[in-house]
């Protein structure tokens, strides 16, 4: 959707990227949403955050396996 | 001339200039004040909140004015360099325990389906006609984390800073009456009383090197998750090595309640009643809601579907926990399983996801950054 510029719609005196919600002049809504780029966004993100984490997860299970292993083999070496 | 000065006198005096609406949000911020005194919901935040909001509202004070008292911290700290969330994450960092987490990784799982009422909130934001950067603003406030939605919130969409920090505060200290009616649809008494094997002792060393992988990992797939990733891992760091001890405690302390005041305060500040008084406002509280109810139902969903695979069930409460809010999300998962069985312990369990929650918020954060704004 197309923005418009407002100064100090957040009452801070600046300049403010502002949706139709805050002009009321502009009575344009829903027609212009890019839902390729929104579905973009779910796959690309909600994806993103599951790969992040099980990469993190993958990787905690590793350096866990890693320190315990060093742990053991330090202790049977004393 | 005296009648000129007493009319110059009277007209520069605020109360000359109080509208309806002024009056409409010293009513809102009294209840804030009041729900955080009485209730105790969020008394950190919705105090410094409902003072800003008040003293706000207050014609003709300029605290917001470029150069006024509020304006300076709000815009060198909050908009313009976003210091203080990352600040808040350090103090955060400081104050969490990883080991539930370390103990039991698959609980990271959780903490990323948990994710899913964000981005629902996306799509419903956009469908009432807010942009991508507000819907992407709105949305995150499913993840439960104020200082995450106030960060993604100061880049994308300023001008909604004060409704979106308001809903997700207010969300969290609405944990306990929200989520209970949710677990209980979603789950069978029977897997309420689900009991889960007792987490393994996890080593200092691991401790220590925890926040180490996760910020190499998390940053470097996700590099503007790293302002509040690294901030929350190195106040991680200083809290397990055992040798910052007042590092670590000017972290969760006198640090993090500075910050907090001024943070409370501007966030309050940037709701006047001709900005808060939309219907966008209503919009956001009505999608936070939303968001936060099927952040929870999500992560409750993908308990019971990794139940399918794994050989020790895990209780699928700890699924809700997955919404940050830490600790309220875990604790409400833990006063859930007792109401079906009374020797059950979910607790240190639950606190798992809710870690995890944290997380993947901020995971979710740094990818709408990244899409969005990249």
């Amino acid at each position: 959707m197309e923005m418009s510029e407002s100064e100090g719609a957040n009452g801070t005196g600046k300049a403010v990227r502002v949706s139709p919600w805050h002009n009321q002049n502009n009575n344009k809504r829903c027609g212009m949403v890019d839902w390729g780029k929104a579905l973009e966004t779910f796959v690309v993100g909600f994806g993103g955050v599951f790969v992040t984490l099980i990469i993190l997860y993958v990787g905690i299970v590793i350096f866990s396996k890693v320190v315990m292993s060093v742990t053991s083999m330090t202790a049977k070496k004393e | 001339m005296e009648f000129g000065l007493f009319q110059k006198i009277l007209f520069d005096a605020g109360f000359m200039h109080l509208t309806f609406g002024n009056i409409v949000m010293w009513a809102i911020a009294l209840t804030f004040i009041t729900l955080a005194i009485t209730k105790n919901y969020e008394p950190l935040l919705l105090v410094p909140i409902g003072f800003g909001m008040f003293i706000i509202n207050l014609p003709l004070t300029g605290l917001m004015d470029q150069g006024g008292l509020l304006w300076v911290p709000y815009h060198y700290a909050i908009d313009h360099f976003d210091l203080i969330p990352p600040i808040i994450f350090m103090g955060i960092g400081a104050m969490t325990d990883f080991r539930p987490v370390l103990a039991n990784p698959k609980t990271l799982l959780l903490g990323a389906g948990a994710q899913f009422g964000v981005y629902v909130t996306f799509f419903g934001a956009l469908l009432l006609g807010f942009t991508m950067p507000e819907a992407a603003s709105i949305g995150i406030i499913g993840g439960a984390d104020g200082p995450t939605t106030i960060y993604l919130t100061s880049k994308m969409a300023p001008q909604l800073l004060g409704a979106t920090a308001v809903a997700a505060y207010s969300y969290m200290a609405l944990v306990p009456i929200i989520q209970p009616p949710i677990m209980k649809l979603l789950t069978t008494v029977e897997e309420r009383k689900i009991k889960m094997k007792q987490l393994r002792n996890v080593s200092k060393l691991e401790a220590i090197g925890f926040p180490l992988v996760a910020t190499l990992i998390i940053c470097l797939l996700i590099p503007a998750a790293a302002p509040l990733v690294g901030m929350m891992m190195v106040g991680n760091l200083f809290r397990e090595c055992g040798v910052v001890e007042r590092l670590s405690g000017t972290a969760q302390n006198e640090l993090i309640n500075i910050v907090t005041i001024f943070l409370g305060l501007c966030i309050g500040a940037t709701m006047p009643a001709q900005v808060f008084l939309q219907p966008s406002s209503l919009f956001i509280f009505f999608l936070g809601m939303i968001a936060f109810a099927f952040s929870t139902a999500a992560g409750i969903v993908l308990a019971k579907l990794m139940n399918l695979f794994l050989k020790d069930k895990i209780n699928p409460l700890i699924g809700s926990a997955g919404v940050s809010a830490v600790p309220m999300a875990a604790r409400v998962s833990q006063v859930v399983a007792r109401e079906a069985d009374k020797r059950n312990f979910i607790l240190m369990h639950a606190m798992g996801p809710n870690v995890a929650g944290t997380i993947g918020t901020v995971s979710a954060a740094g990818l709408f950054l990244s899409i969005l704004m990249g």
